[in-house]
């Protein structure tokens, strides 16, 4: 039997399509699998403000008629509540076969994989970053490219132009709200003082368009971000599914979830089973594999029927509020629901944290009142006369403090387990808040006493580095190029073979070095 | 998901359909006679030419069987019965899942036990998926389960058998998830055994029902299993609770770790399974309402109280809380009952401020959308905030505790 294509790539997540680009550009033949869930409730159309002072039915998309928020209460972000984006999250680990304890994996079965959910930070990782076993440099062209890609916002020359390093790439900033623009005058004038105590702020860079691009139109302010957009203003990789599916040498197989994958001489072949339930194997002459960090782990560990634990890189974070007494009872605006200011904070042993501040309006309150240490009624009180003038801010340590690690068991299934270097995460944490707590007191932003609550391990959804690449790869490590070693012709293109993960978004660097694999390997098919 | 069940009138396909309809499927109940209240699909077991799927069906859960264990089917027609249906399924590129019996073998005692044992094979060659249960109890008492429970009740001496035959309880509704996840599970062609893993005496089984579903004592008079063994040569006729006895005594363990592992499936234990869940709709009703005019501060509208207690029995399957009549009149009141340790309290205020919030009427009180807004209304409101829950914490300290609790501060798991 001949290979059925050149080239299959398991998964339609940012990895997968940034690899596809290229491999598809060249004439080759190209499919793609992933598993083929999509949106079942529509977010809303008006904007935030407008939907919920007038839609007799929102419970439809703010709980969900089979109450999916209520279910999910013990969820680690809202986003995983949201009715509209259930579809993103849903049957993940069940069908990949992965158990976690006590870390929170989160994984995806859906056209375009976590993106449909993500918050859509993006930055570029420098040398020190990424410890690559190539100079990042040669990432460049990829940085560029799916930046044009995926349409950036938020640049234009500020304290973090350098930290981003996406300046070039990036359109102007989405217009911020009344509580981020009294926070950004403030730092203009405290700038000097903060930056001297390793606090920078400066415009969050977000894969979100500030101008209409293709059949996409920009961010209008409408608000609904947690829940969808339905403008396409936020980056998903599902749209590029689309733009691929333009190519006649494009083959789409939503709804084909892989088993399992085989070498088999010169061939790469895939077990799945089809939408209808029946099981198939495909053949191709390459396999790249874009499951997703957890699932392609599982998958190659499987095929290398390797049972030593993995390192998992995962980055410790916090959430926090702020009150801008200045603000106190001015109405709710519309306004951009994800990331409008970001900053960067030098922390002891050369260490750095990184966070974005976010309008309190488009997140349901209920999320908030639970934790408040008061009666219901009480909290709800509060929360109403105070959050129109608070904002929640978060933060991420570097994925170097984690400890957990996954292995696969005896009945093939990924165990995920550990979560931090819990000593070094805590004192880090302290350092932060009070660090934090200070810095944004001089811009007139108090953190609410009681506020800071770290997140659970895992709960950051920035896994990476269980099959890292490494110039000359050991067992269980990919070659440059993200060639599984033991496993000839199958390359790992996604979070799992980048070998740091700093406290930066990663998600852009995953792309842009699926996009190297992918310029990399389509010579040598043709 | 379209998704028809088959048997849905049932003591195990009524939990099924709950499950599905819980998790917002559209189901349709394939059954002879109209189910109330769901979406019906004339289905008939003795008629296998005439079975059909509805146009768009994505997943079959085939769980009509004849139970009756007198044989009114011919097993020939449950055959060709599950055949069309899984020639139907494949067809239209819909999953199907047979629930079978831990009886199900090629060489099984009893006609039903063979007769499961060819339908899986035949589910199996397509590609669908198997569900073996062990002893299914809870719930109704009906089916299997009720027959049990009536005998427990009637008897006041049970026998308990020598050597003791084992089983591998799971609730109905356990099971029903099972079912769920089964039709999820990215397995094809195979058998799922669903049920304890640690095997129970049939008598520790009964006993079970008698002290916790029945609330009585029960005496247990050994009886050596080969008495009964000769009791069946001897009769003449069959006798139907002999014949059961006897396919009971022919079980083999089964070994449900995987199963359960690759459902994701953690079985209530079988005391607290044996409870018998009644839920007032009515007492229900009145509580959502409570706690809804608490958050909200004002009556809620109709519908949302029903949306609260829907979601209270969808997704806790809980039954009301008792709350005292007292705190229902005067809702504000509820205050003095919220501790941390009340899970399910402050579950049922979470729900309640997630629906109510969720309304026009609650974008207006918590976001303040189209209402007055200024700093003065801001400060005066906090510091009504403030003095409010000074109050409330005076009062508190001077009550008793046993005044600030209520009937059912246990915390039922919630179930997904
Ligand atoms: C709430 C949230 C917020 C986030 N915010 C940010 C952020 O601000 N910045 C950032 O950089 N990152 C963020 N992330 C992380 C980001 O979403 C992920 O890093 C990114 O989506 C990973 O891309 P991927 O292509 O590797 O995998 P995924 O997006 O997970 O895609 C996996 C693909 O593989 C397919 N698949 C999975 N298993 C199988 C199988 N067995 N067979 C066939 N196909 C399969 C899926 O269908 C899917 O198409 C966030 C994530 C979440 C959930």
């Amino acid at each position: 039997m001949s290979a059925d294509f050149d080239v299959i790539v398991i998964g339609s997540g940012p990895a997968g399509v940034s690899a596809a680009f290229p491999l598809v550009q060249a004439g080759l033949r190209v499919a793609m699998l992933d598993g083929g869930r999509t949106q079942a409730v529509a977010p809303p159309r008006a904007d935030f403000l407008t939907a919920r002072a007038t839609d007799p039915h929102q419970w439809a998309w703010m709980i969900g008629r089979d109450f999916h928020a209520l279910r999910a209460m013990d969820a680690v972000s809202p986003k995983l509540r949201v009715p509209t984006q259930a579809f993103a999250f849903e049957g993940f680990q069940l069908a990949n076969r992965i158990a976690a304890t006590p870390f929170v994996a989160v994984g995806s079965l859906a056209t375009g994989g976590l993106s449909n959910a993500w918050g859509c930070g993006v930055a570029r990782f420098s040398d020190a970053e990424a410890r690559m076993p190539f100079p990042v440099a040669d990432l460049g062209p990829s940085y560029r490219e799916v930046a044009r890609r995926m349409g950036l916002s938020g640049g234009g020359g500020d304290d973090l132009s350098d930290y981003f390093g996406l300046d070039e790439d990036c359109d102007p900033p989405v217009p911020m709200d009344r509580a981020h623009e009294a926070m950004w005058r403030r730092y203009t004038k405290a700038r000097t003082s903060l930056c001297k105590g390793g606090f920078r702020l400066g415009r969050s860079r977000v894969a979100v368009l500030s101008r209409p691009r293709e059949d996409r139109q920009a961010c209008d302010l409408a608000g609904n971000c947690l829940f969808g957009c339905s403008r396409q203003a936020m980056y998903s990789a599902s749209a590029d599914v689309e733009r691929l599916r333009a190519f006649p040498n494009f083959h789409w197989l939503p709804g084909h979830l892989v088993d399992s994958i085989v070498v088999d001489g010169e061939r790469t072949v895939v077990q799945l089973r089809e939408p209808s339930g029946t099981c198939a194997r495909l053949a191709a002459r390459r396999l790249f594999v874009a499951a997703g960090t957890l699932a392609s782990t599982r998958l190659v560990l499987q095929a290398l029927q390797r049972r030593e634990p993995v390192p998992l890189l995962s980055c410790p974070t916090a959430a926090f509020l702020l009150w801008l007494p200045g603000l106190l009872g001015q109405p709710r605006e519309r306004g951009f629901g994800l990331g409008q200011l970001s900053y960067a904070l030098q922390l002891t042993g050369g260490r750095t944290a990184f966070g974005s501040t976010f309008a309190t309006t488009g997140i349901p309150m209920w999320e908030l009142a639970r934790h408040l240490p008061l009666g219901r009624s009480t909290a709800l009180q509060v929360l109403r006369d105070l959050l129109g003038s608070c904002v929640v801010g978060n933060l991420f340590l570097p994925g170097e403090l984690s400890d957990a690690r996954a292995r696969l068991d005896d009945r093939d299934t990924l165990r995920i387990e550990g979560g931090w270097r819990q000593a070094d995460v805590e004192d880090l944490l302290r350092e932060a808040r009070r660090k934090l707590a200070g810095a944004y007191r001089k811009m007139n932003a108090w953190m609410l006493p009681g506020s800071f609550t770290p997140g659970r391990p895992g709960s950051d959804i920035h896994y990476a580095g269980t099959l890292p690449m490494a110039a000359d790869p050991g067992a269980g490590q990919t070659s440059v190029q993200g060639e599984v070693r033991g496993l000839r012709h199958v390359h790992v293109v996604d979070g799992a073979c980048l070998p740091a993960l700093p406290e930066k978004s990663h998600t852009l660097t995953l792309m842009a070095n699926a996009d190297r694999i992918g310029r990399l390997i389509a010579p040598t098919l043709i | 998901m379209k998704v028809m069940v088959t048997g849905a009138g049932g003591y195990i396909g009524r939990r099924v359909v709950a499950a599905l309809e819980a998790r917002g499927d559209d189901v349709i109940a394939a059954a002879r006679r109209p189910v109330a209240g769901w979406s019906w699909y004339p289905f008939d077991l003795g008629r296998p030419s005439d079975i059909t799927l509805p146009a768009g069906t994505q997943l079959v859960i085939h769980l009509a069987a004849d139970t009756s264990g007198r044989g009114m089917l011919s097993p020939a027609s449950e055959i060709a019965s599950a055949q069309a249906l899984a020639d139907q399924s494949k067809a239209a590129d819909a999953r199907l899942v047979f629930v079978s019996s831990q009886t199900a073998r090629e060489d099984a005692p009893t006609d039903y036990g063979r007769t499961k044992w060819r339908i899986e094979r035949i589910v199996l060659e397509g590609a669908g998926v198997v569900v073996r249960p062990g002893q299914v109890y809870g719930g109704a008492a009906t089916g299997l389960f009720g027959t049990l429970v009536g005998l427990v009740r009637r008897l006041p001496l049970l026998p308990a058998l020598l050597p003791a035959p084992s089983v591998q309880p799971v609730h109905v509704d356990d099971l029903a998830q099972a079912i769920v996840a089964a039709g999820a599970a990215m397995a094809g062609a195979t058998v799922f055994q669903v049920g304890e893993p640690e095997p129970v005496s049939f008598t520790e089984f009964l006993r079970a029902i008698a002290q916790h579903r029945l609330r009585r004592w029960r005496l247990f008079v050994p009886v050596p299993v080969v008495l009964i063994e000769l009791a069946r040569r001897a009769s003449f006729h069959r006798v139907d609770a002999l014949e059961r006895l006897g396919s009971l005594l022919a079980l083999q363990p089964m070994d449900t770790r995987a199963s359960l592992d690759m459902l994701g499936l953690c079985l209530r234990p079988l005391a607290e399974g044996m409870q018998r869940t009644h839920r007032p709709r009515r007492t229900l009703l009145a509580e959502s309402r409570a706690v809804l005019r608490y958050v909200l501060g004002t009556s809620p509208r109709r519908d949302l109280v029903m949306r609260h207690a829907r979601a209270v029995e969808a997704v806790r399957e809980a039954e009301p809380l008792g709350l005292p009549d007292w705190a229902l009149r005067r809702p504000a009141w509820l205050r003095l009952l919220e501790s941390p340790s009340d899970l399910e309290l402050a579950w049922r205020l979470d729900s309640a401020t997630a629906l109510a919030e969720a309304t026009p009427q609650g974008a207006a009180l918590f976001l303040r959308v189209g209402q007055p807004t200024g700093p003065a209304r801001a400060v005066l409101g906090l510091s009504s905030a403030v003095l409010t829950e000074v109050f409330w914490l005076c009062v508190r300290t001077v009550l008793p505790r046993s005044a600030r609790q209520t009937r059912n501060a246990r915390t039922p798991r919630g179930r997904l």
